[in-house]
């Protein structure tokens, strides 16, 4: 009974983190509105970099894969990036007939949840959205780990909901990858474990006005780890590093306030591509693993994990 | 550490990182911005360059549908401000263009006004149609309108009147060559309300 509820847990843990970021989408496309093109970049940009680096982050927990052998875990994964000063606002312009063109510093999607007056010519009044006041934004995902083929194993991650509500639309995200053992090519009594991998995920939430995605973000990283395994039998502990070379792409679509007819708007932030450097430690006690690590990035974060499974 | 005693303390964390994961959400209270327009609509059928026209507007209706197409009521504002102005011709066939120069006021019937709103010089017909030409805005024309919309936020149903006071005519208009055509002042207002919602912000 108690492993069921874990399991039931494990399920609605992943269903609150990932709903609860569709609550950012939900309103996403209200605070859009006022944006086109360059200004809805400008305003999105800390969000779109917080996902890609969640997106690529968790990818392992230990740098040991076995050669041979049925392996199967189901694994929980939480991310979390912490924003900062600078990402709390841009320089904006006004936009449409508002005179003059004007600068400002306005509030981004994860700033002061304040709007920011300009004044104009003839006494007129521009005014920016304010942001959501985030200090972090998290991310957890389940996947599955299965092996072994000659030292390598599959990696695969998927969620797909229904948020029953038109304006949220539905949530997916699916991805794959594969690790292989590396350390293997070099000897039974090499003193430290070595693998490499790469995972491919594509992530969608929300539905703007006219039903298409209206956040779609598409992420791969490829890189290598090292470990060394500390205690035999049931229990053990890891302390790992990796370094990879991860890779983010952002669209978004989102019906403006132009014309008489509105509009959809599309943005696509340009590929986010960076090295990441990460440190961690993984503690194993029987069909159980949990994870915690830091990574080193163009954005840094903080990842965790549990699992259970054969190892 | 006892086998038992370490597999119970494992099973207290899971369960307080479980417990914490409904504590991960926030309420927020966001101020978004929406954009509304209202319209001001002109028929002139004159034979002579120096003509009126004026145009009564139940303002505070006006504000009732913008806010109902967004789902608002006027308790959910915080501010509503004049941010531009733009005009255009809809209706005009004639076998030659006209230019003409005037202005147009606003005002607040019982509060306010009249005062200058925009300023239109040596405007040819066939370019106002059928993309709007920004306006040249006059502040004191812009302070009733943004008057009229405060009295509207705090509860009142202003009534405005929007005048043509045009001046030159080119070529003159005349009983066989006379002016007629159709056209629109609108202007945009920045509406900014309150929204809440729970969002993800765990740390």
């Amino acid at each position: 009974m108690l492993r069921s509820g874990f399991i039931k847990g494990f399920v609605l843990s992943t269903l609150a983190l990932t709903l609860a970021a569709s609550g950012v989408t939900a309103g996403l496309e209200d605070q859009l509105a006022v944006y086109t093109g360059s200004n809805a970049e400008g305003y999105l940009e800390p969000l779109a970099d917080a996902i890609g680096t969640n997106l690529n982050n968790g990818l392992f927990q230990s740098s040991f894969i076995p050669l041979t052998g049925f392996n199967a875990a189901f694994e929980l994964k939480g991310m979390v990036v912490w924003f900062s000063d600078d990402d709390e606002t841009f320089t904006a312009k006004t936009e449409g007939d508002f005179s003059p063109t004007s600068s400002a510093e306005a509030p981004t999607v994860v700033g002061p949840g304040e709007a920011v007056m300009v004044n104009g010519d003839g006494g007129t009044t521009y005014i920016f959205p304010g942001g959501f006041s985030l200090n972090s934004f998290a991310l957890s995902i389940p996947q599955i780990r299965f092996g072994v083929y000659r030292g390598t194993e599959g990696i695969f991650r998927y969620l797909a909901t229904e948020l029953g509500d038109n304006e949220l639309g539905d949530l997916s995200l699916v991805g794959f990858g594969l690790r292989h053992n590396i350390s293997q090519y070099f000897g039974p009594d090499f003193p430290v474990s070595i693998a490499g991998g790469f995972l491919w995920q594509r992530f969608r939430a929300g539905t703007n006005e006219a039903g298409e995605d209206m956040l779609k973000s598409t992420a791969w990283t490829i890189g290598v780890q090292a470990g060394k395994v500390y205690g035999e039998g049931p229990a053990s502990i890891e302390p790992y590093v990796g370094l990879s070379l991860d890779n983010h792409t952002m669209d978004v679509a989102y019906e403006g306030e132009s014309g008489e007819s509105p509009a959809v708007i599309d943005v696509s932030f340009d590929p986010d591509r960076s090295v990441r450097f990460t440190m961690g430690l993984l503690a194993q006690l029987a069909i159980a693993r949990a994870h915690a690590e830091y990574n080193l990035g163009s954005r840094n974060s903080f990842a965790f994990g549990l699992a259970f499974g054969n190892f | 550490m006892r086998r038992s005693t370490f597999m119970l303390t494992a099973y207290a964390a899971l369960w307080l990182i479980l417990a914490g994961g409904g504590c991960v959400l926030e309420e927020k209270v966001i101020e978004v911005v929406y954009t509304g327009e209202t319209c001001a609509e002109f028929l002139e059928a004159h034979e002579s360059a120096q003509f009126t026209t004026p145009v009564i507007d139940d303002y505070g209706d006006r504000i009732n549908d913008i806010l109902e197409e967004e789902g608002l009521n006027r308790d959910d504002i915080l501010a509503a401000k004049v941010m531009s102005a733009a005009y255009q011709v809809t209706e005009f066939d004639h076998g030659h263009d006209w230019t003409i120069s005037g202005y147009i006021t606003a005002e607040h019937i019982g509060n306010g006004g009249p005062a200058a709103i925009l300023t239109y010089t040596d405007q040819s017909l066939v370019a106002a149609m059928p993309e709007a030409v920004p306006a040249d805005l006059n502040s004191d024309g812009v302070a009733v309108v943004n008057e009229a919309l405060q009295a509207y936020l705090d509860g009142g149903y202003p009534m405005l009147k929007f005048e043509v006071h045009n001046g030159t005519v080119q070529p003159a208009p005349s009983p066989t060559d006379s002016l007629v055509f159709a056209w629109e002042a609108c202007i945009k207002i920045h509406v900014v309300y309150s929204e809440e919602l729970e969002v993800p912000d765990p740390l």
